[in-house]
């Protein structure tokens, strides 16, 4: 799926989100600590980390329902803090368990809303209704939906009046696959309709599937932020230069950053720091896991050496090859071994990229 | 537009005249009423039990009062049985109205908040105070349908005679007027509580027994009082209230004691409870303080002309009991205001201000934003002139009695005076302790337990003392002396002051109320210095902070 969602470009306009220095402690509990990273316009940014890590904090803040202690938060250009009435016109915001009056039908309870947003049209309804394909369910009791269609009809709520941004914390939490991949279509189709997705999810595959960029929290930390291929492919760097004795860099993690390519800072510097010196993008480093009838070692060294292959390696007797470029890559590498006589019997792409990242640059820490 | 009702918004009015603007209210409130209280009545359709429990309680009501009447028919006369069943009926009437009241409201914000659906709401952009009413409106109509259910069999003492169609309509008015207070507590409630369940019990815990209480108190009690003024109202009637509009004569009382008084007992509680909700409903960073301060300005004024009307119908002592009575309820009324405002956050938030700022908020208005010092000055301004001016009134409506001996008009005098010297100089301590205690606590919560005890041990403590001393026993004794810390020892002063022997508890009382004043006042200058302090380094944190995003 990532290759279906193209990035949208890294642009000079105004970030969807623009989330800077932020604090918040409850009690003596540092909850955020100098968070900061932008969410363009039109993507869907996945926003990962362990329980307690301060990812509610993050988007209780951005929904202008908790004021920061330090720092800002910005939704479209407007400060949460200063001029929340506007953000909230502006947001439409999914809690997690979000729960649902239960003795009204679904075009009441999306009239109510309807009307508690001033939505001037009627016709607003009956489109989202559309939309989010609930037409058929309109007149049916909310209480007698099920989970998957009470978050359809959550996500219904926040389209009513309009929303640059949508903020959905744990949107597929608790649902069956089919709800999930309903929702998760749901999601694409509404970016495609040009509206920013700020998503909090558990579920990393999923976040992989759709997610255009992440930000991943640890400890009330950003631990990293931007682009999934980008974070990749700079953690694979700094890998490689560990393993030639270079400078030691295992540590370093990826600052908090734009949608621009992702820029490198030590865990000490200030956030800020890292603003202006922007390195160029890396290639799009993707792994595809082959099996082979034959010997995987001798298909391993049929690729090594190939153009674009960056490593080829035997893991439980699938051959894992590191390569950049599209899917017509895979293609030829499948050439390759097929002429090498490997005797391919299955390809898969590791789609894994988000779930190896964020092992490997959280610690398992909570707090 | 709305889309619950299918009517469009009426246009604005074509003229700034107030008529028009009021047509244009009502217009829009009849095309597009509350969203919220739309949506409960639709889920309140749903909701089958409803009609099964009015209809029992109508039932069970009914065949109460044929019983009462069925007995009562045979030993007393129709009339007596008819004035008993109206007795029956609205006190029935008054434990369904004040325990339903609060029970369906709590049931309203508390549900939202554990159903996980009042974030939704408050991110439409709803105003809290339109949530508020609409919640307010949505509970007022289940309880007004308890009501309305009732109402024939509230006309059942018709069918005996004794009571006239007025006392019956009276009494309705004011079922439905009470029922506006029962439901304001109930969401009060409702509005600080997260659980449904918590926000029920605590809810029915309070109304029991207030219910029971206010009954007795306002019903029972005060109709003794009522017999008093007028005699054709029956005493220890506690539905005396319509019995006294219909049978009063229209005079100066009638409008004090049966109009002004009874209206401002509903308005005045109602008011703050409404005021309460709404500050409840708002977050942390918003201005919870405005509307909460605007009623204590406003009602503190009121309460004192309602308390020094009855000085106006007295004679001889009845004045300095008057009086005495006002000041301790002044002293209560203004130990709870202190409670309240330490809720109030040492300054406002960066939101505020900038909304300030925006608005271009005068003086006044910030004064009356969140600030825990500004209210302790307003509590402290607004106190002080109140205790005043219920001490001037007591002292002018004494000083005109006709008193049988000129020593004793100086007496009372004399403990008015002090008695409100000893009243102001306590809302001084209270006011500078809990200022003092505010900045220097975590939280609010902290900062009331700690007031309470403080209190608590003042008041209790130097009797105690004295209980150990053995003084208790030697209540004439000058040695008492050692209790005058305590609040209480000001009605021991006001015995001293008749006996010429006891002058030295006149003047420990008067030294005690001194240094009180004085410990109040310097806690005070001690709180406002810290609050600057902090409110100072606060904003050099957010200063620098600015400083980093600009760079």
């Amino acid at each position: 799926m990532n290759g279906e969602i193209p990035s949208p470009p890294a642009t000079e306009k105004r970030p969807a989100i623009r989330v800077r220095h932020l604090h918040h402690r409850f009690g003596h509990l540092d909850a955020l600590r100098d968070v900061s990273f932008d969410v363009a316009e039109g993507e869907i940014f996945g926003f990962i980390g362990p329980n307690g890590a301060g990812k509610t904090t993050t988007i209780r803040v951005m929904a202008t329902l908790l004021e920061p202690m330090a720092g800002r938060v910005e939704i479209d250009g407007i400060d949460v803090t200063v001029d929340p009435e506007t953000v909230r016109r502006s947001i439409g915001y999914m809690p997690d368990h979000a729960g649902v009056y239960d003795r009204i039908t679904v075009r009441e309870y999306l009239e109510f809303f309807a009307d508690a947003f001033r939505v001037q049209s009627l016709g607003v309804v009956d489109a989202v209704l559309e939309l989010t394909d609930l037409g058929r369910l309109s007149d049916r009791l909310v209480v007698t939906m099920s989970k998957g269609m009470k978050q359809r009809l959550q996500l219904a709520r926040i389209l009513l009046h309009d929303p640059k941004v949508l903020i959905l914390d744990e949107p597929a939490s608790d649902l069956d696959p089919r709800a999930r991949i309903e929702i998760r279509d749901l999601l694409v189709e509404l970016r495609r309709l040009g509206k920013t997705v700020f998503l909090s999810s558990h579920i990393l595959t999923e976040l992989a599937d759709i997610c255009t960029s992440v930000a991943i929290l640890e400890r009330g930390r950003l631990v990293v932020a931007g682009p999934i291929n980008e974070i990749g492919a700079q953690l694979a760097a700094q890998r490689t230069a560990s393993a030639l004795g270079e400078p030691n860099r295992i540590h370093a993690v990826p600052a908090p950053a734009t949608t621009s390519p992702t820029a490198y800072r030590e865990p000490a510097e200030p956030t800020g720091a890292t603003e202006g010196g922007v390195s160029p993008a890396p290639p799009n480093r993707r792994v595809v896991k082959v099996r082979v009838l034959g010997a995987p070692e001798a298909a391993r060294h049929a690729l090594l050496g190939q153009p674009g292959v960056l490593d080829a390696e035997v893991l439980g007797g699938v051959l894992h090859v590191g390569f950049f470029g599209t899917d017509a890559k895979i293609a030829e590498i499948v050439s390759l071994l097929v002429a090498a006589n490997a005797g391919v019997v299955g390809v898969e792409q590791e789609r894994s990229e988000l779930e190896r990242i964020f092992l490997e640059v959280t610690r398992g820490e909570v707090q | 537009m709305s889309a619950q009702t299918g009517m469009a918004t009426p246009p604005g009015p074509a003229s700034e005249r107030a008529v028009d603007r009021a047509k244009f209210r009502i217009l829009r409130w009849e095309s597009t009423p509350n969203p919220i209280w739309i949506r409960e009545l639709k889920q309140a359709i749903r909701l089958t039990r409803t009609p099964i429990v009015l209809c029992v309680l109508a039932m069970l009501a009914a065949l109460l009062m044929a019983s009462l009447g069925g007995l009562g028919a045979g030993s007393e006369s129709p009339a007596e049985t008819g004035a008993i069943l109206f007795q029956v009926f609205f006190s029935l009437a008054w434990f369904v109205v004040t325990l339903a009241g609060p029970a369906v409201a709590a049931n309203s914000i508390a549900s939202e908040r554990e159903g996980r659906t009042w974030e939704a709401v408050l991110l439409t952009g709803l105003s809290p105070t339109v949530i508020a009413r609409g919640k307010l409106l949505a509970a007022y109509t289940s309880v007004a349908m308890y009501i309305v259910v009732l109402a024939p069999v509230g006309a059942m003492p018709f069918l005996f005679g004794g009571v006239s169609a007025f006392e019956v309509v009276t009494g309705f008015v004011y079922l439905f007027l009470i029922a506006l207070v029962a439901v304001a507590f109930g969401l009060a409630i409702s509005s600080k509580m997260e659980s449904l369940r918590g926000a029920l019990l605590v809810t029915l815990l309070l109304a029991f027994p207030l219910s029971g209480i206010a009954f007795l108190a306002f019903g029972v009690g005060l109709s003794y009082g009522a017999h008093e003024l007028w005699p054709a109202v029956v005493e220890d009637a506690p539905v005396w209230l319509p019995t006294a509009y219909a049978r009063a004569p229209l005079d100066a009382k009638y409008a004090i004691y049966l109009v002004a008084i009874p209206l401002g007992c509903l308005v005045i509680p109602a008011w703050f409870l409404y005021e309460v909700t709404v500050a409840n409903l708002k977050s942390a960073a918003e201005d919870r303080s405005t509307g909460l301060k605007r009623w204590f300005l406003w009602s503190t004024p009121m309460l004192a002309i309602m308390a020094v009307l009855p000085q106006l119908h007295v004679e001889d002592e009845g004045a300095l009991v008057v009086t005495v009575l006002s000041l301790c309820f002044f002293f209560v009324y203004l130990l709870l205001a202190v409670f309240l405002f330490l809720g109030e956050p040492l300054g406002p938030s960066r939101r505020v201000r900038i909304g300030w700022e925006r608005l271009r908020t005068s003086r006044w208005g910030r004064f009356l934003g969140p600030s825990a010092m500004d209210a302790s000055t307003l509590l402290t301004l607004v106190g002080l002139a109140a205790i005043g001016f219920v001490t001037a009134l007591g002292l002018v409506s004494t000083s005109l009695q006709p008193f049988s001996y000129a020593g004793d008009k100086e007496e009372a005098l004399e403990a008015i005076l002090l008695f409100g010297l000893s009243v102001a100089a306590f809302h001084v301590l209270h006011v500078g302790l809990g200022a003092w205690l505010r900045v220097r606590s975590a939280t609010p919560l902290l900062a009331r337990v700690l007031l309470f005890t403080i209190l608590f041990g003042i008041a209790i403590g130097p009797w105690i003392v004295a209980a150990v001393a053995g003084i208790m026993d030697r209540g004439s004794d000058d040695a008492l002396a050692i209790a005058c810390p305590s609040p209480f020892f000001a009605f021991v002063m006001l015995d001293a002051v008749n006996r010429s022997s006891q002058e030295g508890l006149v003047v420990a009382n008067v030294l005690a109320s001194m240094g009180w004043a004085t410990v109040g006042l310097v806690l005070d200058l001690a709180a406002r210095h810290r609050t600057r302090r902090l409110l100072a380094a606060h904003e050099a944190h957010v200063a620098e902070v600015e400083r980093q995003l600009q760079n």
